[in-house]
């Protein structure tokens, strides 16, 4: 079981030249929290979502590496940040774009697809390698589900230890 | 001169640790541990030595301070203060450009610069953001205002610390001896800061009353923390002070008790987890890069002067110096002022420390020399002023703008850091003509 097995091809993607205000729109359409996004040739650039969106809201002050820790002193300041989402709408989303996780290749392993999982939420983007283009995303469920399916096929399996197996162990001199 | 000659060696070594501490190449601490490597294994000096010529009083110091920073951060005390000073000032750009300043002042000739600005610049950038006020007069007064600061006390600058350390000066030695031409150059800043930059503030009055609305008691995070580190931080300065007179506890000595009896307070009776993680916190968090930099640099420097090569220093400068002792105090004030501005004042003021010592004899015993050690002082920690790269507040500062998509290049700060260094220069210069020569 690869990565292939469980990756999703027919995905939304979003383009760097949308606006945040369309890239929200597209978000809120496919009941999506988070997209990859990619230029013209379909590279790969980073994910845009709503936590995105949060983050170029709140003040620099607050986001920033070493930044103020807690904030419950920040009283009164909503109305300016209602504003502030107003004035970002027309904003390019490639100037917040989030690239603090790198994506998955196409050669990553499923365990370490898993271990990403249990630390990001949302799907994971998995590039090719050599081109960097977006291949598509896996997601909690499909992996999931494709175990599902492994462990119908395991439970199949007759008792006897198989071909490959044996070959495996002959190879370092387990059995002769 | 045979290639393993000491002398030669241990000059190679030098040249090689300020090389490398300047171009930036290299890590500081890692050039300086591997300078002091070099000098123990070519046998300029032996294992004996280098450990003998560390000064651990410094890196207690400078150890028992941070840790004692670090814990109190987490009351959320320097959020509280700089959002009292916003209320305070009831919003006017004005005043509160003065008042934060003074603020990382104070602060900073209580805690080390960098610590300083690192709690208060993202504050600083928050009420600005709010106020929607250009930040960068306010950080360029953050890092300006730290530097000067500092210098007044000998906890609050490096140089300070290791100069106080390797002399024997006493907390209020520096509070009696730089206290005064701080104070000075504080109001001489603050003039010049209103002038330039205060005056032409202006905000509205509906972003006042936004940052009216901030709630200073709500930035406290753990008050019972906050009066614990209070009482630490009281009794530590107050054992800098009689300690030293009365008991002959040194300074180093001090701060680790301090630092020892703020995690004890702060771990007592909760769960042993949530104990050992406090603890391990507040270690881990000490700059080791910083604490590691300073013990090579001691062990390079003990190799100078062991070899000669820093009493041949001293030797030429007093001829240069005629011998005359006001002209040395001012080639000192002067030379580390502008050296400081554009090198790490710490290597300098390391290998200077030595130097001075051994004008002793001629300039009439320990005691007379004490005006140089002032100008050491004064010298180097003003000249962190001057450049982008003249003390680490400043990039520290500028790091923080960054960030904040407000850079400041290194001529912005220059342009306006350069000319501020002179003046706090030429203040001291009349201070010390005034106060001893």
């Amino acid at each position: 079981m690869s990565i292939q097995d469980v990756l999703m091809t027919n995905i939304i993607s979003l383009n760097k030249n949308a606006t945040i205000g369309e890239a929200m729109a597209t978000l809120k359409q496919y009941h999506l929290s988070s997209a990859p996004v990619t230029d013209d040739n379909g590279v790969y650039l980073g994910k845009f979502g709503i936590r995105c969106l949060l983050r170029a809201l709140l003040p620099a002050a607050v986001t920033m590496e070493g930044g103020l820790g807690h904030v419950d002193f920040l009283l009164g300041t909503m109305p300016g940040i209602a504003k502030k989402m107003k004035k970002l709408e027309s904003q390019k989303i490639s100037e917040f774009l989030d690239n603090d996780l790198a994506p998955l290749t196409l050669e990553s392993s499923l365990p370490e697809a898993m271990r990403l999982m249990c630390a990001y939420s949302g799907s994971l983007p998995v590039i090719d390698s050599a081109t960097k283009k977006l291949a598509g995303v896996v997601s909690a469920r499909s992996v999931l589900s494709n175990l599902e399916i492994l462990y119908t096929a395991i439970s199949l399996r007759p008792d006897e230890i198989n071909e490959d197996d044996l070959e495996l162990l002959r190879k370092h001199k387990v059995i002769s | 001169m045979s290639i393993l000659d000491p002398l030669l060696l241990a000059c190679l070594v030098m040249v090689m640790v300020y090389y490398f501490v300047i171009s930036d190449k290299m890590n500081q601490a890692v050039v300086a541990l591997l300078g002091m490597v070099l000098v123990i294994v070519l046998g300029v000096v032996t294992q004996e030595e280098a450990i003998a010529a560390i000064d651990f009083n410094t890196l207690f110091l400078l150890i028992g301070m941070m840790v004692i920073v670090l814990t109190m951060k987490r009351s959320g005390v320097f959020q509280f203060l700089a959002i009292w000073a916003a209320r305070a000032s009831r919003g006017n750009p004005r005043v509160l450009f003065i008042l934060l300043s003074l603020i990382t002042a104070s602060l900073s000739g209580l805690l080390d610069n960098v610590t300083t600005v690192m709690l208060i610049v993202p504050v600083v950038l928050l009420i600005t953001e709010q106020l929607k006020l250009k930040a960068w007069p306010f950080l360029l007064a953050q890092a300006f205002f730290s530097n000067v600061g500092g210098t007044a006390t000998l906890i609050g600058d490096p140089p300070n610390i290791i100069i106080g350390s390797a002399v024997g000066f006493s907390f209020m030695d520096f509070v009696y001896n730089a206290g005064p031409v701080v104070v000075m150059c504080l109001v001489v800043y603050v003039a010049l800061f209103d002038f330039i930059w205060g005056r032409h503030m202006t905000t509205s009055l509906r972003a006042r009353a936004h940052l009216l609305r901030y709630n200073p008691v709500a930035a406290l995070e753990d008050i019972p923390l906050l009066y614990k580190s209070l009482f630490v931080l009281a009794l530590t300065i107050g054992s800098f002070i009689f300690g030293h007179m009365y008991f002959h506890i040194q300074t180093g000595t001090s701060a680790l008790a301090g630092a020892v009896l703020l995690l004890l307070l702060d771990s007592w009776k909760i769960d042993k987890e949530e104990r050992n993680k406090r603890v391990q916190k507040a270690f881990e968090h000490v700059e080791w890069e910083t604490v590691f930099f300073f013990l090579g640099l001691f062990v390079v420097v003990a190799a100078l002067e062991k070899v000669g090569v820093l009493n041949f220093f001293a030797e030429q400068m007093v001829t240069f110096t005629q011998g005359d002792f006001n002209t040395m105090a001012m080639v000192i004030l002067w030379g580390s002022g502008l050296l400081s501005a554009f090198i790490n004042n710490i290597p300098f003021v390391a290998t200077m420390i030595p130097i001075i010592k051994d004008m002793a004899p001629q300039f009439g015993g320990a005691e007379a020399i004490n005006p140089l050690w002032w100008s050491l002082v004064l010298g180097a920690c003003f000249g962190g002023n001057g450049s982008l790269i003249g003390a680490s507040a400043n990039v520290i500062v500028a790091a923080y703008a960054g960030r904040a998509s407000q850079p400041i290049s290194f001529m912005k700060f220059t342009l306006a850091g350069f000319p501020l260094m002179l003046i706090s220069i030429v203040i001291s210069t009349i201070y010390i003509y005034w106060r001893y020569l």
